[in-house]
């Protein structure tokens, strides 16, 4: 297994421990350039052309962290490059900037061009993207724990590539094609067709299959404090363990859906804070809507699903075409929580619904949607 | 010992000795001046509190005042005419708005504070920082160091030569 970068370790999913505190080495693969479709922000005063008389650097410190968190990743960066001071303040906050994010969406990823298309939620805009050197030759198969999942189109050999800085970790060639694939974040990257699961640790010179073909695993997986768990095609709940030797995973228990009417919609598992979560919609595929939506989150003391009336504060971002879903979960400082944002199924727009199923927005995106979007979290941590 | 909701009104002074008053419940939008009447023991029979700020002008502080008023008139604080409002009145040059975030982080009136610090996000955003610095009369004291920190940060996006327009 190859590492790219020097001794960088993939610690970046446990962004809430930071063992680097000061000084992060940021790369910025992006330009911010603003989409000729995006309206401008700034207000149209007499006063923005000229400039000030004052020492703006010694503004406040109250004042410039309330600032920073109304700025999205690009122009954060751009506020960072300013001054010692103003970059002092940046440092300081960065991680409660990075928690108070809403994700931004990578759209267009597949073409070939070196310019991409970024929207950002917070931002309400699209940046283009430039040469994220990762992707000549590598599709994006997904991205989980902040990483792009992308796959080499000729070797098929997947890689974890962070956006925001040059950490790459390389996988070995798997036997079986990638379906479905997701980062457990302590280092595992696995993969599942229906019928079989194969992971992949970082060090490990080959993939371990583990064959579940009496189980009909779906393409649904969670990773909570250390333990795997899926749904079958029945939407049965099943916790996996690793055996002693860690080498095959075996079934430890079971649980029957939470209701007996989930059978035609999508079931999607999502590993939250330490909880796990299972995500229920159904698409109509005249309108093309999203409507039937619910979320259930796992007791692990009781073993039951309990139907959930809010999130806490959170949004979960979907992205999903046809079976292929992927999913993050976010604590959003401020606007709107206790939503689901889902993208993917209808062109350049994102619609944003209520737990109980409620349209309560539709967002339209001023790009063209070209493959999966994915969900992605910018992150001024480098651990 | 006075209260806020004892205090009928708040004399507010300026540095250049420009006086306004201000009704109880106006004041109660700022944090300093609830701290300082709740410490305050001298206050006057007659429920008035009086409160120097020492590095506001009146000009200032009357822009304060009318924000402060605005805000407290529950009648008509409400929704998108208040935001109407909040927009026509950050609309003021630079220095004003400077001002008024020294004014805001003093007398600690945290909607001010918000409404100023969107101002300031919106001039900041899309521009790059030699921009910033511009509009803001901001010196770039990077050292060495830094500045190649930033370089490396920026490197992968600008490439060699256009960093140079970025910083």
């Amino acid at each position: 297994m190859a590492k790219t970068t020097e001794s960088k370790k993939p610690t970046k999913p446990n962004k809430r421990n930071p063992k680097k505190q000061f000084s992060p080495p940021i790369k910025r693969p992006w330009r911010s350039c603003r989409s000729k479709n995006t309206t401008p922000t700034s207000p149209s005063t007499a006063a923005t052309s000229s400039s000030s008389e004052r020492d703006w650097s010694e503004l406040p410190g109250p004042a410039l962290h309330a600032v920073l968190l109304l700025l999205d990743m690009v122009d954060h960066l751009s506020f960072r490059g300013t001054c010692q001071r103003w970059r002092s303040a940046s440092i300081l906050a960065e991680r409660e900037y990075d928690a108070s994010r809403a994700p931004s969406l990578l759209i267009s990823i597949w073409t070939h061009h070196d310019l991409y298309h970024l929207y950002s939620v917070s931002g309400g805009r699209t940046y283009m993207m430039k040469k994220l050197q990762e992707l000549p030759g590598r599709r994006c198969i997904g991205s989980s724990k902040g990483y792009l999942i992308l796959a080499d189109e000729e070797t098929e050999k997947p890689s974890l590539v962070d956006p925001f800085s040059t950490v790459r970790i390389d996988f070995p060639k798997p036997p079986h094609p990638l379906i479905s694939t997701r980062f457990s974040g302590d280092g595992v990257l696995f993969s599942s067709d229906g019928r079989l699961i194969q992971y992949c640790r970082p060090g490990d010179a080959e993939w371990t299959v583990c064959d579940f073909s009496g189980l009909d695993v779906l393409n649904s997986g969670g990773f909570v404090s250390g333990g795997v768990y899926t749904v079958t095609e029945q939407r049965q709940l099943v916790a996996l363990d690793f055996d002693r030797m860690g080498l095959k995973m075996t079934v430890l228990r079971a649980l029957p859906p939470p209701e007996v009417d989930l059978v035609d919609g999508v079931v999607h598992l999502v590993d939250s804070d330490d909880e796990l979560l299972m995500l229920y919609f159904h698409v109509d595929w005249r309108t093309n809507l999203v409507g039937k939506l619910a979320v259930y989150r796992l007791d692990f003391v009781k073993w039951v699903w309990m139907k959930l009336d809010s999130l806490g504060g959170r949004s979960l971002f979907v992205s999903f075409r046809r079976r292929c879903v992927s999913v993050t979960s976010m604590l959003r400082r401020g606007g709107r929580g206790d939503c689901v944002y889902f993208v993917g199924h209808i062109a350049k727009s994102v619609e944003v619904l209520s737990l109980n199923g409620t349209l309560l927005d539709v967002i339209n995106i001023s790009a063209p949607v070209c493959g999966l979007p994915v969900w992605i979290c910018p992150s001024l941590c480098i651990c | 010992m006075a209260s806020p909701s004892h205090t009928r009104t708040v004399t507010l002074k300026s540095c250049d000795d420009v006086e306004f008053v201000l009704d109880g419940s106006v004041a109660t939008l700022s944090q300093t001046l609830v701290s300082a009447m709740a410490e305050d023991s001298s206050s006057s029979d007659d429920g008035t509190f009086t409160w120097c700020v020492s590095n506001i002008t009146g000009e200032v502080l009357a822009k304060v005042v009318e924000f402060c008023n605005k805000h407290a008139d529950i009648s008509s604080s409400r929704g998108e005419d208040l935001k109407e409002w909040d927009k026509a009145f950050i609309s003021v040059e630079l220095d004003l708005l400077y001002d008024l975030i020294l004014a805001a982080d003093n007398l600690n009136i945290e909607s001010l504070l918000d409404l100023t610090a969107q101002r300031v996000a919106d001039e900041i955003k899309g521009k790059m920082p030699h921009e910033i610095r511009m509009l803001f009369n901001i010196e770039k004291d990077f050292t060495d160091e830094e500045e190649r920190e930033i370089r490396r940060e920026h490197a992968w996006a600008y490439g060699g030569e256009s960093l140079k327009s970025f910083l």
